[in-house]
């Protein structure tokens, strides 16, 4: 999964780049386009809203998704200082986010259908340890 | 400028139709226009018509006969049916032709919907991490709409009661058992908040229009079913959309509430006026959601709404009459002309058992994948 441009590690941390467009607004991921300047989003942010995806998805979904070992995961909207970014939740499948939930930016493994497994960004609630 | 009417409306029973190709479907849809009519093929000056996964629209011209007129192909995501009516719509309008057809049709494979990401000039890994797909958007939006305005799981449940109470009795429909609320509430969630029955499904059908001047359906000795406003929107900077891997923190106005706008304008019809609505329900959620942004309520009213009925066939504004998507399924080219096509029979006073008492004023709208919203108003 090619994330390049997308989700890096500076200085030993995980962060999200997106764009600041010409009337200063920011998008994510960063357009292809001269006109946007690439920046990096803040790491912590607030629940904005959230669903499961309790079925495997088609193609191109990457991840394993043959129905006797697909894990349903969360996805939620995150309220950030300048953007709303759609991401994967790191929450386990049984649990309930909450809105407005203090998130932080994380790389989350994620096991793929060819055996073997990428980092994606994710968010988990603050102070909930691991690899933040 | 002309005026412009439905002078015959067509349908093949959406569904799943193993037996049969889009094709097949939209060809006994357009059939079934032309008789409705009393009108033959070869008096057709032009026709629009669309599918989205099912071929070209104009193979339909070999079956029907090859009679040289002009026909388009029209394919615009999920607004494939609405803008192949607001085609044939203009070109009457304009004065440019007078008699004409519409045609939708669609034919897809079980399952959710799944999206090329490139398609729609988004990176791969946006697909590839599982985070493109159109029930989350539905179910994002819904979830955070839930919070804003107080709209509760039961509102959810009740709109695909409603839903499939009127498929029952509804000889297009593909779901026909009646479920009540407590039900479809306990059923499995596919994507929280909604569960199995408060999605529609992927399906087959076939929708057909005739569409002619005023005073060429007086010619004819034809009566019609006047198209009062119709128009195409899509999305702003800071509209909250499906296949959105951010959103502004700004809310513009949504293109259902921009295309709303314009139709009731160009209709000079208020929302009040109208007596029955047919709305997008991709899932129940997009039903509470559409009935604020077309007008028919604040944004929270939808729960107070729903418990008294006031959406239901003898209510204050009956929606979705025929079940909508959720009893009708989604075959996306022929979806939004099976709007018109039931506000058609509804203004008419032919629709039996599901029959609006004294129907003048027809509301349709149909929301879809990019961003972008067709609305239509008939009246009697």
């Amino acid at each position: 999964m090619d994330l390049s441009g997308v989700f890096e590690t500076r200085d030993g941390a995980p962060v999200l780049i997106g764009g600041r467009g010409p009337d200063g607004t920011v998008v994510f991921p960063c357009p292809a386009s001269d006109a946007f300047t690439p920046v990096p989003l803040s790491r912590r942010g607030t629940l904005w809203s959230y669903t499961t995806q309790a079925f495997p998805p088609k193609p191109p979904f990457a991840g394993v998704a043959d129905p006797t070992r697909f894990q349903p995961y969360h996805v939620g909207y995150v309220e950030l200082d300048t953007v709303i970014v759609e991401a994967r939740l790191d929450i386990p499948p049984g649990e309930t986010p909450r809105i407005g939930d203090a998130l932080e930016l994380v790389a989350m493994s994620m096991e793929l259908a060819d055996g073997g497994s990428a980092d994606v960004f994710a968010f988990r609630p603050v102070g909930t340890g691991g690899k933040a | 400028m002309s005026e412009v009417v439905i002078v015959g409306a067509g349908i093949h029973p959406f569904g799943r139709h193993p037996d049969k190709s889009g094709l097949d479907q939209g060809e006994a849809a357009l059939r079934a226009a032309l008789d409705d009519a009393g009108l033959d093929w070869s008096q057709m000056q032009f026709g629009f018509g669309g599918s989205v996964a099912a071929g070209n629209a104009d193979a339909i011209m070999p079956r029907l006969g090859l009679t040289g007129a002009q026909f388009i192909n029209v394919v615009n995501g999920c607004a494939t049916g609405g803008s192949a009516l607001l085609s044939a719509y203009w070109a009457v309008k304009s004065g440019e032709f007078d008699l004409g057809a519409v045609v939708g049709f669609d034919k897809h494979p079980r399952g959710a919907f799944n999206a090329e990401p490139a398609e729609w000039g988004l990176p791969d890994w946006y697909g590839e991490a599982g985070l493109m797909l159109t029930t989350q958007f539905f179910s994002l939006k819904t979830r955070r709409y839930m919070h804003e305005h107080g709209i509760t799981p039961m509102a959810l449940a009740r709109v695909a009661e409603k839903n499939l109470a009127n498929g029952a009795i509804t000889l297009h429909s593909w779901r026909k058992t009646p479920m009540d609320a407590q039900a479809v509430l306990d059923a499995p969630m596919v994507s929280d908040p909604f569960t199995k029955f408060m999605f529609c499904s992927p399906a087959e059908g076939g929708a057909a229009l005739i569409v002619a001047s005023a005073k060429r359906a007086r010619e004819l000795g034809l009566s019609g079913v006047r198209i009062r406003g119709a128009a195409v929107r899509t999305r702003l900077p800071g509209s909250f959309e499906v296949f959105a891997p951010s959103l502004s923190k700004r809310r513009d106005p949504s293109p259902c509430q921009l295309a709303s706008r314009a139709a009731y304008e160009m209709a000079g019809i208020a929302p009040e006026e109208v007596d029955v609505a047919q709305i997008q329900d991709t899932e129940s959620g997009a039903e509470v959601m559409h009935m604020a942004e077309n007008g028919f309520c604040a944004d929270g009213e939808q729960e107070r709404m729903l418990a008294d009925g006031d959406t239901t066939i003898t209510g204050r504004l009956p929606v979705n009459t025929d079940g909508g998507c959720i009893a009708c399924g989604e075959p996306i080219g022929a979806s939004g002309l099976r709007q018109v096509y039931e506000n058609v029979v509804q203004l008419r006073g032919r629709a039996g058992a599901r029959q609006v008492e004294g129907a003048r004023v027809g509301y349709s709208q149909v929301y879809g994948a990019p961003g972008l919203a067709a609305v239509c108003i008939l009246s009697r």
